[in-house]
């Protein structure tokens, strides 16, 4: 399958972000700087562990480009899984959990999606609109599994002890979320 | 789809989203790893969990970042670009000066015999690297647990068709009960050069070698009888 040309234009500026160009790199902190500090921001709930964890993505990305490879997915698939692994292994270290709200707002993503202060490139808002969009189209049991997990960082076990539900159902839902989502996800962009 | 399909699916969707626990992440690392390469199904099945995933980072919301992070990037930038540079520039001549005097401080303050060899390599290796036709390539710090990955200042000299090769520069300590390990590609096939620890935290290291058919050069930090095979715990690396 032809590869989107953003993902393109992100597999060019790797292969010079390889050769230790720092221009590209620059590049690659403007096209993806705002996606991933929303992205720590909204898992860790706190700025400057947020902070930390983009620095600390970028930085890594600097320093060993070549673990990104582009055989297994494209370069913002990469990176952003990278800061949200980082985000989350940060909160559940920094043992947060307990103290952020366990309910989840269903509107909330919407409510954040437009700030004045996003400087972000069209194609990268039209996706999340997209993913927003999707995201709503879930059945709420399965959101609502998915988005602890995602964006509070609770592990399964952690989850089914929230909901009071089994963990084979937590493991059902979210495997359901994930094949939905990808399903939509592939319709809207047909 | 069998059963057990669907179960390593149930696993690899909770991997995409990183909501497992330790032993249940390894054990989706392994099955990535073992099953997933030779499962079509499973394959494409992590694919797009891994995309989707990542699509889900963006339903978070865009956020300016602080001016902070940038500017902090910039600075370790520009000192790491420094340092490939610098490592880039030496000359031979700098490097004899840089080696001579670690030769000679290293002397001063040993045994005797041990400075009589200490001092003999040090001739060889400084006729080495201001050899017309010597080679000396600076070897890249790999990302590692090794403490010793982000502060090695490494290279290797030696002259094509002479049959030996020198490791020298800085080099921490290796953590407790370990050393370092050279190893030569040859063949496709990474073969042990011996252990070595630093000394006052500089390295001048020899091995006889066939240097013409050495592809690559590796140090990794390993137990202290060594190992038969390279650990992941890679310090530096270098293409010759």
């Amino acid at each position: 399958m032809a590869r989107d040309p953003e993902d393109q234009r992100d597999d060019e500026l790797h292969r010079r972000l390889a050769l230790g160009d720092r221009d590209a790199f620059e590049q690659l902190y403007r096209r993806y700087a705002p996606a991933a500090s929303g992205l720590a921001y909204r898992v860790t709930g706190q700025e400057l562990l947020a902070q930390d964890v983009v620095h600390d993505s970028f930085l890594a990305l600097w320093k060993a480009p070549e673990a990104f490879d582009p055989a297994r997915g494209s370069f913002r698939s990469f990176f952003l899984s990278l800061v949200h692994h980082r985000a989350v292994d940060t909160v559940r270290r920094e043992e947060r959990l307990r103290r952020r709200s366990l309910r989840m707002n269903p509107g909330r993503i919407e409510d954040e999606d437009v700030t004045e202060d996003v400087v972000e490139e069209a194609w990268l808002l039209d996706r999340r609109a997209r993913v927003v969009a999707a995201l709503g189209c879930l059945p709420p049991e399965q959101r609502e599994v998915l988005e602890l997990a995602y964006f509070s960082g609770y592990t399964q076990a952690r989850i089914a002890e929230v909901l009071g539900i089994p963990l084979g159902t937590v493991k059902t839902r979210t495997l359901a979320a994930l094949r939905k989502l990808q399903g939509m996800l592939k319709d809207r962009e047909g | 789809m069998t059963a057990d399909h669907e179960e390593v699916q149930e696993l690899l969707a909770a991997h995409a989203v990183w909501a497992l626990e330790a032993e249940e992440n390894r054990q989706a690392e392994r099955l990535i790893a073992s099953h997933v390469p030779d499962c079509q199904e499973c394959r494409e099945a992590l694919k797009g969990f891994t995309a989707v995933s990542s699509e889900l980072a963006l339903a978070a919301g865009g956020r300016r970042p602080p001016r902070v992070i940038a500017t902090r990037l910039r600075r370790q930038i520009k000192s790491s670009r420094q340092r490939r540079r610098a490592w880039a520039l030496l000359s031979a001549a700098a490097l004899l000066s840089l080696i001579a005097l670690a030769g000679w401080s290293a002397h001063l303050s040993t045994r005797v015999n041990d400075a009589d060899v200490r001092q003999a390599r040090t001739g060889e290796f400084l006729a080495t690297v201001s050899h017309p036709l010597s080679h000396v390539v600076p070897l890249s710090s790999t990302r590692s647990t090794s403490p010793g990955a982000a502060l090695a200042q490494l290279a290797a000299a030696y002259v094509p068709g002479s049959g030996s090769l020198y490791l020298f520069g800085s080099l921490p300590a290796p953590r407790q009960d370990r050393v370092y390990q050279l190893w030569v590609l040859r063949d496709g096939r990474f073969q042990s050069a011996g252990t070595f620890r630093p000394e006052r935290g500089q390295v001048l290291y020899r091995i006889k070698a066939d240097v013409d058919r050495i592809q690559e050069l590796l140090v990794t930090e390993e137990p202290v009888a060594g190992s038969s095979s390279p650990s992941a715990e890679r310090v530096v690396t270098a293409s010759l």
